[in-house]
């Protein structure tokens, strides 16, 4: 995944962060969260991650079913044959 | 007299003969059918048995494929969970005023691990730190579980590894 780079400002930071951009040739310019808004952040990747998860868990379900219920129905098949 | 009576006789005899040999062929016949006719039955009884029996061997493995995405459901809930239980521990706000350096620090390492996990869940192949990851959480915070799914497929280095 590309890189995102947190910078964390408050009232006593703001010209050390404002100096380390300069130095780095960034100009001023943040977006920015609240604390809460990116605790809120962290939240929604996390049930993003948690769904990606659970669709990873129904398709391992449905290959496993599958491929046992194929099994079956060729042993049941040769059963019969035999 | 005696020769009427005996021609009478014997074309009675012959009638009786052939209504028997009518008879017995007609007898053969439906026992063929019949022996035919069993066993299709008795195919299609092994038949129906053995699909009774896969329909059975199916419905225990849907089962049993439903209990484990239930646990896996179980336990990706309460991996996702974490993150909020954390969240309500520690005011983000206050932590930004007091040591904003080391919370920058500690929102940057957790942006990059979260990303990892996505990429791992993704299919992405382990790197020489998650390789030799002595526990879980050096293996990855945000998604220490992953840990053991991948001791279990075997994919770690165990001279290394717990």
């Amino acid at each position: 995944m590309k890189k995102v780079e947190w910078i964390v400002l408050n009232e006593g930071n703001v010209d050390e962060v404002i100096s380390r951009l300069n130095s780095e040739g960034k100009a001023f310019a943040l977006y920015a969260l609240t604390g809460e808004g990116y605790g809120n952040l962290g939240l929604n990747f996390s049930d993003i991650r948690a769904l990606v998860q659970q669709q990873q868990a129904i398709i391992a379900a449905y290959e496993g079913y599958y491929a046992k219920a194929e099994e079956a129905m060729d042993n049941a098949v040769i059963e019969v044959i035999d | 007299m005696g020769a009427k009576l005996a021609i009478v006789m014997f074309m009675l005899l012959l009638g009786a003969g052939g209504i028997g040999y009518w008879y017995y062929n007609d007898t053969q016949e439906r026992l063929a059918i019949l022996t035919s006719n069993n066993a299709k039955l008795n195919t299609a009884v092994e038949l129906n048995e053995q699909t009774i029996s896969s329909l059975e061997e199916d419905f225990a493995k849907a089962s049993s494929e439903l209990a484990t995405l239930n646990e896996q459901y179980i336990s990706i809930r309460r991996q996702n969970q974490a993150l909020a239980e954390k969240l309500e521990r520690i005011d983000l706000t206050a932590a930004a005023i007091a040591n904003a350096e080391g919370i920058e620090r500690a929102v940057n390492r957790g942006t990059l691990n979260a990303g990892r996990c996505f990429e791992l869940l993704s299919g992405a192949e382990l790197n020489e730190k998650e390789r030799t990851a002595e526990n879980d959480i050096a293996f990855n915070k945000e998604c220490p579980w992953l840990y053991d799914t991948y001791k279990s497929r075997g994919l770690l280095n165990e001279t290394t590894s717990n």
